[in-house]
């Protein structure tokens, strides 16, 4: 694809150059070949040739097309791909645009010319923009592999007609027509593949959420290649789970056996890639722009960096003696793009939200937080995911966005929301109670004055919602009146960020507006 | 590293770079060193019957090339004046127009076969004065937003702007250099 790519560049390049330096020996190799096209004119052949460049060549038929690609990405909500076909449209109406300025060539000469044209010749827009316009509709809306690639030969074709009839017919010159194909096919290419990798975000009609990786085919069998090496056991099985729990990573369960001839048994692992790392960015921008400096919200910078903290994290907590899985060590799939990070599957646990909660379960869940209370860390995310119980115990797990040393009202929405998520399984009365055999009436007041809005992970306001009772409500009114702790936090950094990003938003509507016509 | 902002760096300065896409900013068809350029080719592709193409002379201060529109069948430019406004003369050429309410004038030393044709008309709210230059194979009608009796001195001077060349410069250019016909009047008969 790269040598591809770079290959059509350089015809680009050397088209555009020898034109500007070697014009008449390019003027007459074009004329030499538009004579030998429109030796061959018969009368039924001109008249198909013009209805086909009538037909394709029209503004209103790219816009239609342009306008019926959009709606579709649109309604399947893939931003990215609608970003990246806006990008490639404009892109190359643009460059073609100045192409035409720099390299001014005419009209093919020594032939008569039939049919309508404007402007400068090189590169011919009406192919341009037929070719950026199919090729972007078959990356926006095709999935990879077979569908896209027949959309690409369905598109080349009918590009291919095009580009035939306006040579038939004497509108363009062939190295108009070969320039065009290359801007028209390239720069799509290249804008999808920046803006919308489909590694990451790949066109699929299953519901999937972005964040999570397909781990069959090749990315698959370079995982188990890369357990197999780094740790030396051997993947029998891949299996995504968890995933609607999951926005972060991808978690997976393996089911692996030692080389050594070992008997098979399950891991749990989580793979991270650069995605994971941008989509951590654009969640702490986002934050910082909704509440402020709430918490450390300094993005992690590379996907190492990410697994080199959850195994941290998880071999602190351990040290600690809170129930989280034991890592079995990072593995490296590709070099600073992805890596999965290994640890002990939970057999026999069951996800809170489906095991059965009884007082022992609940003074152990709120045990667990007393303890990260005592070893001075948060986890952040306690929700019905993220707690397993096995044999009346509570385990946690995905410690990733674990705080050490944070602030007091972190470490009390910890214990709000294990409180709501163990109320969800029994009722808040009981939970309260059990809760005064380890914490005072003051560390309850002030959770539930502290755990409101984004402070509550999403899980458990969703299941806050489908359970009707307002438990968080109950629990406030139990505890001792508590004035609400306030999450808003207001800064010159938060201030500037915000009109940074109103701004750069803006821009990009502005700028689209001004060029729908450019684009339609 | 952050991978992530090339790609909004190139999507930004994409989407801005084209908003200049909406003009025309073709080479100012100059009638000063006419000879193979290309905007004069095209013109003469535009228009294959037209015996002569209009130019612009060098412009006195206060005026300018605004762009231009070559397309099949016609060839448009257009300049702005800092004391009469944008699109202060407009100059097009077709393979022919309509006289109708037009009135000869006489052109002195004119180009072989070119006769002048006037006529003052109302656009809007304001007075225009149209001319249409008739020679063979095509005429130039030039719009000024103003008329004689407005601003005397830039009638004159705009009177002044506007040059022909014959298009067998073209022809004769084309063949002499490359050995290529222009296709249209002046050159043998084209196949196709």
């Amino acid at each position: 694809m790269l040598l591809g790519l770079t290959l059509a560049l350089g015809a680009l390049v050397l088209l555009v150059l020898g034109h500007e330096t070697a014009g008449a020996w390019f003027d007459r190799g074009n004329a030499s070949i538009a004579r030998a096209i429109t030796g061959v004119r018969t009368g039924w052949l001109t008249s198909f040739a013009l209805d086909i460049d009538r037909l394709l060549a029209s503004r209103a038929t790219v816009g239609i097309l342009r306008l019926g690609a959009l709606v579709a990405m649109t309604m399947f909500r893939r931003w990215r791909h609608v970003l990246a076909f806006l990008v490639s449209v404009i892109a190359v109406e643009a460059v073609v645009y100045e192409l035409s300025i720099l390299v001014a060539v005419a009209r093919p000469v020594g032939v008569r010319i039939l049919g309508p044209w404007s402007g400068f010749s090189f590169s011919s827009a009406p192919v341009a923009a037929l070719t950026v316009t199919l090729a972007g509709t078959a990356y926006g809306l095709l999935p990879a592999g077979r569908p896209r690639s027949e959309g690409m030969w369905v598109a080349g074709a009918v590009v291919a007609l095009l580009g035939a009839s306006r040579l038939y017919l004497g509108l363009d010159n062939l190295t108009d027509v070969i320039a065009a194909l290359i801007l028209g096919f390239t720069i799509p290419v290249v804008s999808f593949r920046f803006i919308a990798p489909n590694d990451v975000f790949p066109v699929t009609y299953r519901r999937a959420r972005a964040a999570h990786l397909d781990v069959t085919g090749r990315r698959g069998e370079a995982i188990k290649a890369a357990v197999h090496d780094q740790l030396g056991l051997t993947v029998r099985d891949i299996q995504p789970v968890g995933l609607a729990g999951s926005g972060g990573s991808t978690p997976l369960r393996l089911v692996v056996a030692e080389d050594d001839g070992g008997a098979e048994r399950r891991v749990f692992a989580k793979l991270y890639a650069k995605s994971h790392v941008r989509a951590d960015r654009w969640y702490k921008l986002g934050r910082t722009i909704l509440y402020g400096a709430l918490e450390d919200e300094a993005p992690f910078q590379t996907v190492r960096r990410f697994v080199e903290y959850e195994d941290y994290t998880l071999l602190l907590l351990r040290y600690q003696g809170v129930a989280v899985p034991e890592p079995f060590g990072i593995v490296e799939i590709t070099p600073e793009r992805e890596y999965l990070i290994v640890m002990e599957f939970f057999e026999g646990a069951a996800e809170i939200g489906g095991a059965e909660v009884d007082d022992d379960v609940i003074d152990d869940g709120l045990r667990l937080v007393r303890h990260l209370w005592d070893a001075g860390v948060a986890h952040r995310d306690i929700k019905p995911a993220n707690l397993m119980v096995r044999d009346g115990k509570v385990l946690l797990i995905d410690v990733f966005f674990v705080q050490v040393r944070p602030s007091p009202w972190r470490q009390a929405v910890d214990l709000a929301n294990v409180m709501l998520v163990l109320a969800l399984r029994s009722d808040a009365e009981h939970v309260y109670e059990r809760a005064l055999l380890q914490f005072t009436q003051d560390d309850i007041a002030e959770a539930f004055a502290a755990a409101r809005g984004v402070a509550v992970p999403t899980q458990v306001r969703n299941e806050l919602k489908r359970d009707g009772r307002d438990l968080s409500g109950r629990f406030r009114a139990l505890a001792p009146a508590r004035k609400r702790v306030a999450i808003q936090r207001w800064s010159i950094r938060r201030l500037s960020v915000a009109m940074a990003a109103f701004a750069a938003a803006a821009l990009v509507v502005v700028v689209v507006v001004g060029n729908w016509r450019v684009i339609l | 590293m952050r991978s992530g902002w090339p790609v909004w760096v190139i999507s930004v300065g994409v989407v801005l770079g084209s908003a200049s896409c909406g003009a025309s900013h073709y080479a100012q068809v100059s009638c000063e060193g006419v000879h193979r350029q290309s905007i004069f080719i095209l013109a003469a592709e535009a228009v294959p019957s037209a015996t002569y193409i209009p130019c612009i002379e060098p412009m006195p201060a206060g005026w300018s090339y605004a762009g231009s529109d070559v397309r099949s069948g016609s060839v448009r430019f257009w300049l702005d004046s800092d004391r009469v406004g944008a699109r202060a003369i407009e100059v097009t050429m077709t393979a022919s127009c309509d006289l109708t309410g037009s009135s000869e004038s006489p052109l002195p030393n004119p180009p072989s076969g070119m006769r002048l044709f006037e006529q003052s008309a109302t656009e809007g709210a304001s007075d225009v004065t149209v001319r249409h230059y008739m020679f063979p194979g095509g005429c130039v009608t030039t719009r000024y937003s103003f008329t004689r009796s407005d601003a005397r001195s830039m009638f004159d001077e705009a009177d002044r702007l506007l040059g022909f060349t014959p298009r067998s410069i073209y022809v004769d250019g084309l063949q002499n250099d490359e050995g290529l016909t222009l296709c249209g009047a002046g050159a043998p008969p084209c196949p196709g």
